[in-house]
């Protein structure tokens, strides 16, 4: 089942004299419970790419569907509603809410919708969460009471609470060490595999490429389907 | 709901986290209203002296006059000479609210001493019924001064200017010339009983002399009658109502004005007072609500990012419009319970010292006592708040339209 279909995505950014064309007419399709990495040079299109497909952003032209709906013509809050209820993202910078602790922000993007579930269903749905990230003793911490990987366990817990249909994950590892990085790795390869959640990728790590089902290349806002090996020796061409 | 709550929460613990900032944003909303408060508080106390000199040591809560008095005083009070007799006196006791009625007959007059004439105005006043009714009129004399007596062994008091002018001491006696309302020139005798302080509320009329009811309808030929009666009554503020039933209880023949509208000089002093506090509180007011934008522009920015972050994972634009309103309101309100406690606290204690503020045209300053009511309090708390929230709005508002890739900066 198709998760995401593009078709013809164009977006052009107009910077007053000059125009930039990020995307020229992507076409792509993510199918439930992939794990797909976005990879490509910095200025590619991938981060475009992702903000289209998570609804931060709109196309200039051709046809986004998500979940076989079309994404067009949505106001603020119909995009704000989608991403909080079809989308998790993980952010480089893991992007928690400081004032709130580890179960409060787990919980946050439930909280604001329009009709929340109940208290105690969401607490322990939260906490469940917390606890398969590996976060069941830091539950009441601050994120400032939290090392990186910790707090990128809270950024993946958050994403996941939603009970999302796609994850969007932008550069995950980038700011953490090895160790972590692969701590993180593992645990979105297990949440890929054990609860099918599909995660959509923009990163230039191999790690996490190597873990990938399917590389997508982006190169100069096109599509360049292909193995990673396929892309590796195109890279190193 | 609870999404609200769950963002009223976030905007309470921001307000937390930011201590320094915090601090400082309520400790200037805090003096805003402190100083409001105080001056509020302030201006009541010089109000009730400026209230209670007029009323009580001068015009009473009301006064009587025929009809037309007010409007031909200058040209023959006398001509509106009324019987003031116990029984008309009793007449207007049973009127509901009048605590004590007294007599008095205005006129002008020449007063001589030795070779020296001056011309003055004189005011006949019951010995110990204007007492009743003007009790500030006893602190307003000079130690051991006095009006008393009657017709023959009258003694008066005069001001201090007409005492310099005069070279009067208390003892001499004066010669008292003064037409009837027949135009006829009638002469009289009073003694000097003594002088007045120096008295703001007689700024006006600086040569004055007081002299017994009875020497004053024998020198004007009004026997058994005043030319006004001053009432006095539990409420000043309630003397348009008094005012109506007096007048309904004495017909058409008698006018009757309340201390408003006889003391204009102290309405237009009151309404000046009013106007430069209002003033005041404009520019305290917009120096807060400038401070509330600022501080509220800069949290903006300072969370451009977590705002952003938020968008992304659903929260809408009126929520983040609310966020930083309420947190805006939180710290108006926080600020202003605080401020407004300081106020009351500076208030009680003026009122237990005393301010010695001294009035102009005064030569002796009065104690005035601020006070303040708790419904000023929890207005200007309350208006805080509202105008804290008011004046967030455009930061909330520039934060609420941005993009969740402008606020994010990227994803």
């Amino acid at each position: 089942m198709s998760i995401i279909k593009l078709q013809g995505i164009k977006k052009e950014y107009d910077l007053g004299k000059t125009k930039v064309i990020a995307l020229k007419g992507v076409d792509l399709e993510v199918q439930k419970g992939e794990f797909t990495v976005v990879m490509g040079p910095s200025g590619s299109g991938k981060t475009t790419l992702l903000n289209i497909i998570g609804c931060l952003d709109r196309q200039t032209s051709g046809r986004y569907d998500l979940e076989d709906k079309e994404v067009v013509g949505k106001d603020f809050d119909d995009l704000a509603a989608i991403r909080n209820e079809k989308i998790g993202f993980i952010f480089q910078m893991f992007n928690l809410i400081p004032v709130l602790d580890v179960i409060e922000n787990i919980e946050f993007p439930c909280l604001v919708r329009q009709v929340p579930e109940a208290k105690a269903k969401l607490r322990a749905r939260a906490t469940q969460l917390a606890e398969d990230v590996g976060l069941g003793p830091y539950l009441h911490h601050k994120p400032d009471e939290l090392s990186g990987g910790q707090r990128q366990r809270v950024a993946i817990a958050r994403a996941l609470a939603t009970q999302p249909v796609l994850v969007l994950a932008d550069e995950p590892t980038a700011n953490l060490d090895s160790k972590t990085s692969d701590q993180i790795i593992d645990l979105m390869v297990h949440l890929n595999k054990d609860k099918g959640v599909t995660f959509l990728f923009s990163t230039h790590d191999p790690r996490v490429m190597k873990h990938a089902r399917r590389v997508v290349r982006i190169a100069d806002g096109k599509i360049v389907e292909g193995t990673l090996e396929e892309h590796e020796r195109a890279a190193h061409a | 709901m609870r999404g609200v709550w769950q963002l009223v929460r976030i905007a309470l613990r921001n307000v937390v986290r930011n201590r320094r900032r915090s601090a400082i944003t309520l400790v200037a909303l805090g003096m805003a209203v402190c100083v409001l408060v105080f001056l509020r508080g302030a201006v009541n106390g010089l109000q009730a002296v400026l209230k209670e000199r007029v009323i009580y040591g001068q015009t009473g809560v009301v006064q009587i006059h025929k009809r037309g008095f007010i409007a031909n005083v200058k040209k023959s009070p006398l001509h509106f000479g009324f019987p003031a007799g116990p029984a008309m006196l009793a007449k207007v006791r049973a009127v509901e609210g009048v605590q004590a009625v007294t007599p008095r007959v205005a006129f002008a007059t020449m007063v001589s001493v030795k070779d020296t004439t001056l011309f003055a105005l004189g005011l006949g006043i019951d010995p110990v019924l204007e007492y009743d009714v003007c009790p500030q009129r006893r602190n307003d004399l000079s130690p051991g001064s006095t009006v008393s007596g009657g017709a023959a062994d009258g003694l008066g008091v005069t001001t201090p200017e007409l005492r310099d002018q005069l070279a009067l001491k208390r003892g001499d006696e004066l010669t008292l010339l003064a037409p009837d309302f027949d135009g006829t020139l009638n002469g009289g005798l009073v003694g000097v009983g003594g002088f007045l302080a120096d008295n703001p509320a007689f700024s006006a009329d600086k040569k004055l002399i007081f002299v017994p009811l009875a020497a004053a309808q024998a020198l004007v030929r009004l026997d058994e009658q005043a030319t006004e009666l001053a009432v006095r009554s539990a409420d000043p503020d309630a003397a348009d109502a008094l005012k109506q039933r007096l007048e309904a209880a004495l017909g058409p023949g008698f006018e009757v004005h309340t201390w408003r509208e006889l003391a204009k000089f102290a309405v237009d002093a009151l309404s000046t007072q009013e106007k430069a506090l209002g003033f005041v509180t404009g520019i305290f007011a917009l120096v807060a609500l400038f401070g509330i934008l600022n501080t509220m522009l800069m949290i903006v920015l300072a969370r451009t990012k977590e705002i952003g972050t938020m968008m992304a994972v659903g929260v809408r634009r009126r929520s983040i419009l609310g966020l930083v309103v309420s947190e805006a309101a939180i710290l108006g309100g926080l600020g202003a319970i605080l401020g407004g406690a300081l106020g009351v606290c500076a208030v009680l204690l003026a009122a237990k010292v005393g301010l010695s503020i001294k009035p102009p045209g005064a030569t002796l300053p009065d104690i005035v006592r601020p006070f303040v009511s708790l419904a000023f309090v929890a207005r200007a708390v309350i208006g805080a708040m509202i105008g804290a929230a008011i004046a967030a709005v455009y930061p909330a508002y520039r934060a609420s339209r941005m993009t969740p890739i402008e606020a994010l900066g990227a994803l």
